[in-house]
Formats: structure tokens, C-alpha cells, sequence
């Protein structure tokens, strides 16, 4: 188990390789870099020089690239092609906000998610059971930023209560946390309810229940834990996917975070913004699929791992 | 006496942001500002949130040209001179009086009055004043609207320097030959090439705004970060969230005493639909109101009532790249300025402003010419100029990139501009959206120039040589590329003649041949409404507007709320 | 296959082949019936149909021309037009779900619209398929080396954050001649594969793991079945299950993302109209009118429910331990 961690582990590296060459060359690629070189008005030299350090323009491709593997490894990614700042710090400045949000949505999607999940695979075929599906099928099909403009609608401009932009206090931070844990609220609604119908069924709870355990002893005792795993398994990529998936509420509410800097980035071609985001995400990525199958060996002995 | 200048606007920042219009459904324009009148007990505290669209590409005095950057220069910097809000002509501001000058207008005198200070306290001297005006000569700060300068002598010489074989030496003797000069502390003296008599607005400008040595060797590149950036305006610049919002506060060291408004926010909101819903959730308490939020407005007594209409000064124009295929063939550019209906435009899209069926300049403004018909709407004759050009039935008429910031609003209308010119021409015309911060970029510097952009032209102040020659001629600040010496020649002539009939006649003269020249397609005059929540009140405005009241804005006040 | 090699009788090779085909047979037709009795997916696939034939016949049934701002006599649609059931001061009665902005028939748009969702959902699904399909396949029977090539492979594109990805390909590749082909579709089929045949392919690979062990494909072995043969004829239909399931469920993720690459402004070239873009646009005034938005989005969701309900039935249909 431990060779296999250590295994997986390792592997990030060269995947994160990859994903680094990948990004180089679609940046070399795309046209209509705001940095032209022919020009009748000249960049004061100073200008010209500290570009050409910082982005080798002047060096053949290969060398191009490794003086970006190297930046990048130390987080320094140069500055920012349409403003004046340094790349590290404008997402250094905004990854903590797309950060909280996603942690947040998870943890209210997880809150409502696990109880109503057990509770419909419980009462499986009842009211309650459909009602949380039909809410887990909403939560799936309707279009997220449709859901956000309704929301901002109903509940800023109609009621009042709730602010229409922005971050940093508890009120405006409902909104975008509240529609972006939806989509992964009702995901996890149907797989906890899908692996608590499965896990209720097995043999082993029918013949706790033969020997005449309570039915809360049941349930706690063996059911859940195996409902659990696959929850626990999706956990990691979930938080991933939030925290780098969180580009169409953050546009739709201005929340000044990493996705929608990705976003204006891209509509502005600042590349080294745009090659900095998606290595950043990529490695976020890379850990939470890591997670996924260590915790797989950790949780059932049974599967095999490293086969 | 009369003068001109102009600013660059975006489209979109100009829906959003407060600008003023020149026409009111057909009454002639009046030029006199629109006061709030007061009312209700000003609160000492108050605050004050507006929109200023999207993050600044720069706010650096002496390269700026853009409406909302001009925004953030203007309340934290005061000029030599200011504009009278109803005359709209120069009046001393920082200076103690109005200039001497010489008798052939080529030297110009300010005395600083007493008592004025940067905002931490030092005193602003006429050293800090001439560092401004030579900081935006200067070839290394490579500002936009360095043009406006070159009436001074040396500038042009010195701001056209090439930097890629000037040696320091060169640099220091081209700085050192331009004429500003500093008598004493409070005293500058300008020297000018040409007679000026417009001068005195110039020197209103953002180009002539005092920096402190301080702050530029404090904060180098970045001395525009609230901790450097330091100005004698009536306001201060205490926080940038970039991409969120920036924060003022009142400057208690302003000559004229401190503001009103204790606290004056400014949020990044770039969606117009975004930020009408936040103007009704009062989150922000200005709005420039656009075509699509009318009829709510209309719908709401409340609403109504908020709604007040703004005189403005600039034109909207569709700018063709005149350097690149196919628009380096004068037929092309007239055939699509002529293939869209501008009249159509203001009825069923913008519902706001009038179609822009003169030339460049705006009803109210000194040089409208109501009978230059020469890019009006004719499907034929435009079919007959593609025809005649040298691309007629060539590739290049197909795929034609059109390049504007991204929203949503704005697409629509370049949709239907693509949909008039693919049924007009039978040319495809392809969209491009950009960032917002981006686009700016882009269309300030002829090699970025899009293929076709679109941007408006806001007057500094009432002159046609702020428009025709400031951003038309060929080192003007427009970088569509296009040059014509014949043009070129008579507007600088404009500039100089001393009758103000020849000079009139000969701007007519000039302002036909540029829309027969097109090099960019006039699209519309912009005429206004504004949103103003109940509680602001003093707010002075006027044509020239770039934020809310700028010519009185210590006068601006938020009343106690409940 | 060469006589010497085969150690069994003819009589045994036709009873093993006889095992084969009924075990196929039997599997296939259990699940038809099973689907048909979901009363939800019948109602799913009756949409998704009713939809494609729209998307089919586009051009005749829509009213007007999509692009088109102006009517009959040349004059202007009105802008902003409401549906019939909005408000009554700016309904026309010549456009019935109202106009758009700039005189675009609604009702026009969101036919054509189908259309652009209808391909954009199953062209690249058929992309993914096919390329996922084999590559599992090859991973999974030869193992080795193209195995953990495939596992490396699938390792990287795992890591990148999807939707990302395919925004920037679109975003770099569309003034490119590539992003020209098509007004962006081929562009968008293009990133939408490239990115999700991993999971197609693993998913392929780890039914092959579980399959190769199984008595039938030791039968079809022993007498000497070729490998392509084996692959072809046992293990992809049994391994269709999850595929079927993964590729209903993959569509309506496909419609999603254009429609969110059209809410960002980066997806399929305008005036196309797509569900997405018509989004985008009506966000310009959904203080004043919420139809421009609420029209495009019912159809998406109508749509994606319908491809939910169909997966879910296929997936209970396909399962066999849901056999009572």
C-alpha cells in the first residue's frame, strides 16, 4: 500500500509536466498576441529587455520552455501582459476567494446532500424519496447560471434581501455559495441514496437485522459505512471541480476570483495569467484524483489495489 | 476664443458610466448644466457608490485617454486651470488667476495661488506642475495624448525621439529644450511654437497634473497604487481591489476645503444588467441608464422619477484599420459607412442619442455640419462604391473581423451591424470580443489596432480642433492608420488662422473631406439618462462630464439617511 | 485459423459458439424489455426524438429566419418583443415567443437552436465513443505496454481541469483556420472529445480487465478465436452496459458545456443562434424580461432531463442485478 502511495504520488510530477508542455504550446500557438513586435513606436528599451528576460522572446522555443518550467516551479509566472501587475500576485489575491467558495458549497452540499440522500434510500418509494429526486434531477439539468440570474432577480432586485455583486461579507457570500453547491449537492443526493440502497440490501445488513439488531444500530452500524465510500471517494475531484468550476458564478455575481480573472484572461489573451490558472488548477486537480484512489485502499480492504 | 479638445470614451463604459447628451428629441441642445438643487441635511459621513465600468488600463495622468481613467485622474488631481460648468471656457483653478499673456500668444505665465497642497500635506510648487506637463512630452511615458502638447516647444521633437538609438545625452538635452520653465515656487512660464489661444484649456487637462518626485521614485512603474499616488484634487485615492473596486476619500488638505462626500466607492461592474439590478437594489446610487433598462424605468413611478436626461458631447464611431486589406481602399471604408441604418440604429437598438447623420462633430458643439450627407445610408451607392474598389468580389471582403469588449448588451449591436452589412454588401463581418481592460489596450496603439473597432470621441472642451485635428490628424490620437496631407495641412492651418470665419469654413472644408475619407464610420451623437438615487444631491453636470459632476464635485453631498 | 492448432472437435467448437450467441441474445433483449416498462425513459427518449425532429427540419418549420431583424415590407421587428403569456403591452402577435433584442424571432432562434444542441451533444459523444471504445479495448486486451501508456496518457488529461481546457482551446484556436471550419463546430466537437475520451477509454479498459477473465472469453480463446475477433464480437457487447449508460449521460454534458462556452462569449461564432448564446443575450435584460433567458434554458433542461431519465433507465435496464 505504501509503495503504491508513494507510487501515485510520484507520478503527479511528470503529469504535471505534461499539462505545463501542453499549455506552452496552445499559448505559442494562438494568435494575436497584444505584444507585436513590429512597431513604429518603440517600447523604451528597459521595457524590451525586462520582456525578453522574463519571457525569452528573443530565445529559440525549447529554451523558451524551460525558462518556463523553471518560473513556474517557483510560482513566478512574470507579469501580467495587460496590466501592471505580477501574475503571482493578482491570483494570489484571488485564488483564497475561489478557495472559500468551493469549500463552502461543498460543505453546505455535503450538510443537505448525506441526510436527504439516507433519508430517501430510508423511505425508498415514498414522497420524500421522490421529491429528493426530482430536486437531485433539477439540480443536475437545470444550467447553473440560469438558476444564478433567477436568484439575483428574485432575491435583490424583487425582495431586497440579498446583495446583487461582489465578496467579502456573510450576505453576499449566500448567493454564489448557495447555486454553486446545487449541481453537487444534487449529484451527491443520488449517490448517497443510490449506495444506501445498495449497502441496505447487501446481505450482511439483512442479517444484522435477522439478529434483531435496532434498526438504528443497522443503518449506523453497517450501512453507512459503506454508503460512505463512494461519497468519500468522489470528496476530493468535487472540491477540485468546485474550486476550478466556479467561473460562471463568479462572472455572474463579481465575485473577484480566480475563474473569472481565467475568464477575462482569456477575452483579454493574457497568457501567462491564462498558463499560470490552468497549471494551478491542473495541480489541483492532479492531488484530488491522488486522493481518490488512496482513499479507495485506505476505506475497503477488499478492493485491490496497485494490481 | 473658442476651444476643443476631446477624449477617447468605450462604448460600453459610456452606458455605464454617467455621460451627458447634446440632443433631447429634437430640441436644440442647451449648454447649461443641470443642477440637483439641494435639499435635506448633507451627512458628514456620507457615502457615495458609483460604477466606473471596468478595471482602468492605467490611471497615470500623463498617459491616459480613456472616459473612466480620466474619472479617477480628475478627482484626485487639479489642473492649473479648470472649466467654467456653464461656459464651459477655462477659469484658474490651482492658478491664482487667469495666465499673462505675451501679445503674440506664444508665451503663456501661471502664478500658483497660496495654500494649495498634495494630499499629505506638502505644498504643490510650479516644479510639480512642470514635472507633469514634461513627464507627458517625455518619449519614455509614451502617453496617449501627448499629441495635445506639441503646441509647446520641443515637445513634438522630444516625444518623437527614437528610443532605440537616443542616448541618455540626447534624451537629457531634448527634455531640457522643451519650453517650460520655472521662475520661482509658485511661478511657470510655457513657451509655444504657435500662437494658442486654446491653451488655457489645455491646461485644465489630465497632460498637465502635478506629481511629486516622491512618488515617482517611491513607486517607479507602479507609482499609481494608492500608497504613491498621491494628488492635490479634491479627493484621494485610498484603496484598488483590482477588477473590484476603488476607493476614495475626501482630501482634507483640498484648497477649496474638504468635499462634501466623506467616502466615494467605485465598483467594477461590466454587465450593464448587473449593474441596473444593483442600482435598484441601491447598491450603487448613479447609473447611467441604457436603452434596455427604459422600460422598467418607464414602468416604475419611482424609477421615473430618479431619471433625469444628460447633455452630451461625443460621437460613437465604427473605426476601420485603414493600414490593412480591406480597408486601405477609400471605397471600401465609405461603402460600409454607407451600408448601415444609423436612423434604424437610434429607433429599434440604442433608443438613445441621434443617428449620426452629419459629420464627426456632435449637434452643440462649435463645427456641426447637419448638411455633410456623405456617409448617409444608401444601400445602392454603397453596393456601387464595393464595386469600384479594388476588392471588389475578393476574399477580403469576407471574414472581416469586428473587434469590441465583451457583454452582452454589446453583442446584440454588433449583430445587427453584421446582419445590415451581410444584407447591404454581402459581406460577412466576423465578431471579436475582447476583455474590456484589453480592448483599451488594443485601439491605443496603431500595431494592436482591430480591423474594425468600435469607440467614441468625447470633446474636451468646445473647439472643432479637439476633434478634427486632435484625433483625426495623422499623429492624432485615432490609430486608424489613416493619413491624407491635404487634410493634415488644412487642419493645422484651421488651427492657426486668427479669423474666426476662414477658421470655421476651413474646419467645414476639413470635417467633409474626412467623412469622405471614412476612416471611420459615424455611427451616433450620444445623448443620455441618468439614474440618480433620491439621497445624492449637488451634483452639478455638464456635456463634459467624465464623472459625476466633475467641475463641482466637492459640491456633490449624500443626505442622512432615514 | 489453421487446422493443426484447434484442439477441439468441430460438434464442441458449434456448441461453445452456440453458449456465446445465447449469452448475448438473451442479455440484450432482457434489458429492451426492462426499458420499455420505464414509463420515464419512454418519456425521455419520446422527447429527445420529438427534438431531433425539429433539429431536422429546422428550415421548414421555423417561421422566419433566425438571423433575420427586419420583416416582410423591410421595417424593423420590434425589440424586446414579449411571448404571448408576457406582458401585453409589447406582445406581437406575428412572433409568438416574442423577439430578441434586435428583432430576432424567439421562436425562430430556439428551432435552430435545437439543432446546434442536437449536434453539438451527439457528434462529439460519437467521437468519444469511437476513439474511447478502441483505445479501451486495445489498453485493456493487450495490457503491456499500451496499457500503461494509455494509463499515463489518461493520468494527464485526468488532470486537466475540463471545461478550462476547452475554453482556452477555443478561445487560441478560434481565429486559427481550424475555428474558421464549419463557424467553430468542428472547433468545438474537436475539444470536446479530445478531453473526455479518457474517461470512455478507462471505463472500456476496466470492463475489458473484468471480462477478460470470464468463462466465455476462456472458451472463444481455447479453440482459437483471433484476438480483433474476441474483442469485436465478445467483449464489447458486454462491455456496452457502462458504455451505453456513459454515452447518455455524456450528451446532455456536451450541450451544457457549448452552452456555457456561449455564456462566455467563447463558443460557437455568431449570429448562429444556439440555446447558450440566446442565454447570454437575454442576460443583458433580465431585469426587464426574464423570457429571453427562462425560453433557451427550459429547452436545455427539457433536453438534459430527458437524456437523465433515458440513462437511468438504460443503467437499470442494463443492470443485472436488478433482477428480482
Amino acid at each position: 500500500m505504501a509503495a503504491y502511495a508513494i507510487q501515485r504520488v510520484l507520478l503527479v510530477i511528470p503529469t504535471l509536466f505534461f499539462v505545463a508542455l501542453i499549455t506552452f504550446v496552445l499559448a505559442k500557438a494562438a494568435p494575436g498576441n497584444p505584444f507585436d513586435r513590429n512597431e513604429n513606436r518603440p517600447l523604451p528599451p528597459t521595457t524590451i529587455e525586462r520582456l525578453n528576460r522574463q519571457y525569452g522572446f528573443d530565445k529559440p522555443v525549447h529554451e523558451q520552455f524551460v525558462l518556463f518550467l523553471g518560473n513556474a516551479v517557483r510560482f513566478d509566472f512574470g507579469s501580467s501582459l495587460t496590466r501592471d501587475r505580477d501574475v503571482r500576485d493578482i491570483i494570489g489575491g484571488e485564488f483564497p476567494v475561489s478557495a472559500q467558495l468551493g469549500v463552502q458549497a461543498l460543505l453546505l452540499a455535503l450538510a443537505i446532500a448525506l441526510p436527504l440522500g439516507i433519508i430517501s434510500a430510508l423511505k425508498h418509494n415514498t414522497a420524500v424519496d421522490y421529491g429528493s429526486l426530482l430536486f437531485a434531477t433539477a439540480g443536475t439539468t437545470i444550467p447553473s447560471f440560469v438558476i444564478a440570474v433567477f436568484a439575483i432577480y428574485f432575491f435583490a432586485v424583487k425582495l431586497h434581501v440579498l446583495p446583487v455583486y461582489g465578496w467579502g461579507t456573510v450576505d453576499k457570500m449566500v448567493l454564489p455559495t448557495v447555486i454553486l453547491s446545487l449541481a453537487p449537492m444534487a449529484f451527491l443526493t443520488r449517490i448517497t441514496r443510490a449506495s444506501m440502497l445498495e449497502a441496505i440490501r447487501q446481505d450482511y445488513v439483512r442479517t444484522a437485522r435477522a439478529k434483531g439488531l435496532g434498526e438504528q444500530a443497522v443503518i449506523v452500524g453497517h450501512a453507512l459505512k459503506n454508503a460512505a465510500i463512494p461519497v468519500a471517494t468522489v470528496i476530493g475531484p468535487f472540491t477540485a471541480g468546485l474550486i476550478t468550476g466556479s467561473f460562471l458564478i463568479e462572472t455572474v455575481f463579481s465575485v473577484p476570483g480566480v475563474g473569472r480573472e481565467f475568464v477575462n484572461s482569456i477575452l483579454g489573451r493574457d497568457y501567462p495569467v491564462i498558463m499560470a490558472v490552468f497549471l494551478l488548477f491542473a495541480f489541483i486537480i492532479s492531488i484530488a484524483n491522488l486522493t481518490v484512489d488512496l482513499v479507495y485502499g485506505l476505506l475497503d480492504p477488499r478492493i485491490k489495489v496497485g494490481q | 476664443m473658442p476651444l476643443a479638445r476631446a477624449r477617447r470614451a468605450l462604448a460600453l463604459l459610456i452606458a455605464a458610466l454617467l455621460v451627458l447628451a447634446a440632443c433631447q428629441q429634437g430640441q436644440p441642445p442647451t449648454t447649461g448644466p443641470v443642477t440637483q438643487t439641494g435639499g435635506g441635511e448633507p451627512d458628514p459621513d456620507g457615502e457615495l457608490v458609483t460604477n466606473l465600468g471596468s478595471e482602468p488600463d492605467t490611471i497615470d495622468p500623463h498617459k491616459a485617454s480613456f472616459v473612466h481613467e480620466i474619472a479617477v485622474i480628475m478627482s484626485v488631481f487639479e489642473g492649473l486651470m479648470s472649466l467654467d460648468p456653464q461656459t464651459l471656457k477655462p477659469v484658474p483653478a490651482v492658478a491664482a488667476k487667469d495666465p499673462e499673456i505675451s501679445a503674440d500668444q506664444k508665451t503663456w505665465k501661471f502664478t500658483l495661488r497660496d495654500g494649495v497642497k498634495f494630499s499629505d500635506g506638502t505644498p504643490v510648487t510650479a516644479r510639480d506642475y512642470q514635472r507633469g506637463f514634461l513627464r507627458t512630452c517625455d518619449p519614455r511615458t509614451a502617453g496617449d495624448y501627448a499629441f495635445v502638447l506639441y503646441v509647446v516647444v520641443g515637445c513634438e521633437a522630444w516625444n518623437n525621439m527614437d528610443l532605440r538609438t537616443a542616448t541618455t545625452a540626447q534624451i537629457e538635452a531634448g527634455r531640457d529644450a522643451v519650453g517650460i520653465r520655472v521662475l520661482d515656487d509658485k511661478t511657470i512660464e510655457f513657451q509655444l511654437a504657435e500662437p494658442a489661444a486654446y491653451f488655457g484649456s489645455i491646461a485644465y487637462m489630465w497632460v498637465g497634473m502635478p506629481v511629486k518626485q516622491e512618488s515617482l521614485d517611491k513607486g517607479g512603474e507602479r507609482w499609481t497604487e494608492p500608497e504613491t499616488y498621491i494628488g492635490n484634487g479634491p479627493f484621494k485615492l485610498v484603496e484598488w481591489k483590482h477588477n473590484e473596486r476603488m476607493v476614495f476619500e475626501r482630501n482634507d488638505s483640498y484648497w477649496r476645503g474638504a468635499p462634501k462626500v466623506k467616502r466615494w466607492t467605485r465598483v467594477m461592474i461590466q454587465e450593464g444588467a448587473t449593474a441596473f439590478a444593483a442600482y435598484r437594489n441601491n447598491e450603487i446610487d448613479v447609473l447611467g441608464a441604457a436603452a434596455e433598462d427604459l422600460r422598467t424605468i418607464e414602468a416604475d413611478p419611482e424609477l421615473k422619477s430618479q431619471l433625469s436626461d444628460v447633455e452630451g458631447s461625443c460621437t460613437f464611431y465604427i473605426g476601420f484599420n485603414a493600414k490593412r486589406a480591406p480597408f486601405d481602399d477609400p471605397n471600401v471604408r465609405l461603402a460600409f459607412a454607407r451600408s448601415f441604418d444609423r436612423d434604424g440604429y437610434i429607433s429599434d437598438i440604442q433608443k438613445m442619442g441621434t443617428s449620426a447623420n452629419g459629420g464627426f462633430i456632435p449637434p452643440g458643439l462649435p463645427g456641426y455640419d447637419k448638411d455633410d450627407a456623405v456617409q448617409r445610408y444608401d444601400p445602392a451607392a454603397a453596393k456601387d462604391l464595393l464595386a469600384k474598389s479594388k476588392y471588389a468580389g475578393a476574399p477580403e471582403l469576407q471574414n472581416v473581423k469586428f473587434t469590441y469588449a465583451s457583454n452582452a448588451r454589446t453583442k446584440t449591436r454588433v449583430e445587427w451591424l453584421q446582419q445590415q452589412w451581410k444584407n447591404n454588401l454581402g459581406v460577412t463581418v466576423v465578431a471579436d470580443p475582447v476583455d474590456a481592460t484589453a480592448y483599451t489596450q488594443l485601439v491605443k496603439r496603431q500595431e494592436t489596432t482591430p480591423l474594425m473597432f468600435i469607440l467614441g470621441w468625447c470633446a474636451d472642451f468646445p473647439d472643432q480642433q479637439n476633434w478634427l485635428t486632435t484625433v483625426f490628424h495623422s499623429s492624432g490620437i485615432s490609430k486608424t492608420g489613416w493619413k491624407n496631407e491635404k487634410y493634415d495641412a488644412l487642419v493645422k492651418q484651421a488651427d492657426q488662422e486668427p479669423a474666426k470665419d476662414r477658421r470655421d469654413a476651413m474646419y467645414l472644408e476639413a470635417s467633409r473631406m474626412l467623412s469622405a475619407e471614412a476612416p471611420a464610420a459615424w455611427l451616433y451623437y450620444v445623448s443620455g439618462k441618468l439614474l440618480i438615487k433620491p439621497w445624492v444631491k449637488g451634483v452639478t453636470t455638464t456635456a463634459l462630464d467624465s464623472v459625476l459632476g466633475q467641475f463641482r464635485m466637492w459640491e456633490i453631498y449624500v443626505t442622512k439617511k432615514g | 485459423m489453421t487446422t493443426a492448432e484447434r484442439p477441439f472437435s468441430g460438434q464442441a467448437r458449434a456448441a461453445a459458439l452456440n453458449v456465446l450467441a445465447r449469452k448475448q441474445r438473451s442479455l440484450a433483449r432482457d434489458a429492451l424489455e426492462r426499458l420499455l416498462r420505464n414509463k420515464a425513459a419512454i418519456l425521455g427518449l419520446g422527447i429527445i426524438a420529438l427534438f431531433m425532429l425539429i433539429a431536422i427540419f429546422a428550415p421548414f418549420i421555423a417561421p422566419y429566419d433566425p438571423v433575420v431583424q427586419i420583416d416582410a415590407t423591410g421595417k424593423a421587428n420590434p425589440s424586446m418583443g414579449e411571448p404571448w403569456f408576457g406582458d401585453p403591452k409589447y406582445v406581437d402577435p406575428a412572433h409568438p415567443l416574442g423577439t430578441d433584442r434586435i428583432g430576432r424571432d424567439t421562436l425562430s432562434r430556439l428551432i435552430w437552436g435545437a439543432r446546434v444542441s442536437m449536434v453539438v451533444g451527439f457528434v462529439p459523444v460519437a467521437l468519444i465513443f469511437a476513439i474511447g471504445v478502441s483505445v479501451g479495448l486495445l489498453a485493456g486486451f493487450y495490457g503491456g505496454k499500451l496499457d500503461q501508456i494509455l494509463m499515463r496518457v489518461t493520468d494527464v488529461i485526468y488532470a486537466f481541469p475540463d471545461l478550462l481546457f476547452i475554453i482556452i482551446i477555443m478561445a487560441t484556436l478560434r481565429n486559427h483556420w481550424l475555428g474558421d471550419l464549419l463557424g467553430g463546430l468542428v472547433l468545438i466537437f474537436g475539444a470536446i472529445a479530445v478531453v473526455n475520451w479518457v474517461g470512455m477509454a478507462r471505463l472500456v479498459r476496466g470492463q475489458v480487465l473484468s471480462l477478460k477473465e470470464k468463462e466465455y472469453v476462456e472458451a472463444a480463446r481455447a479453440i482459437g478465436v483471433s484476438g480483433p475477433r474476441i474483442m469485436l464480437r465478445h467483449l464489447l457487447p458486454n462491455a456496452l452496459s457502462p458504455v451505453i449508460v456513459a454515452v447518455a449521460f455524456g450528451i446532455p454534458s456536451a450541450i451544457l458545456a457549448e452552452a456555457t462556452l456561449s455564456f462566455l462569449g467563447v463558443g460557437i461564432k455568431p449570429p448562429t443562434a444556439t440555446w447558450g448564446s440566446m442565454m447570454f443575450e437575454g442576460y443583458g435584460v433580465f431585469a426587464t424580461t426574464p423570457w429571453p433567458v427562462l425560453l433557451p434554458a427550459v429547452c436545455i433542461s427539457i433536453v438534459m432531463l430527458s437524456f437523465t431519465f433515458v440513462g437511468d433507465g438504460l443503467r437499470d435496464a442494463l443492470d443485472p442485478r436488478m433482477r428480482t
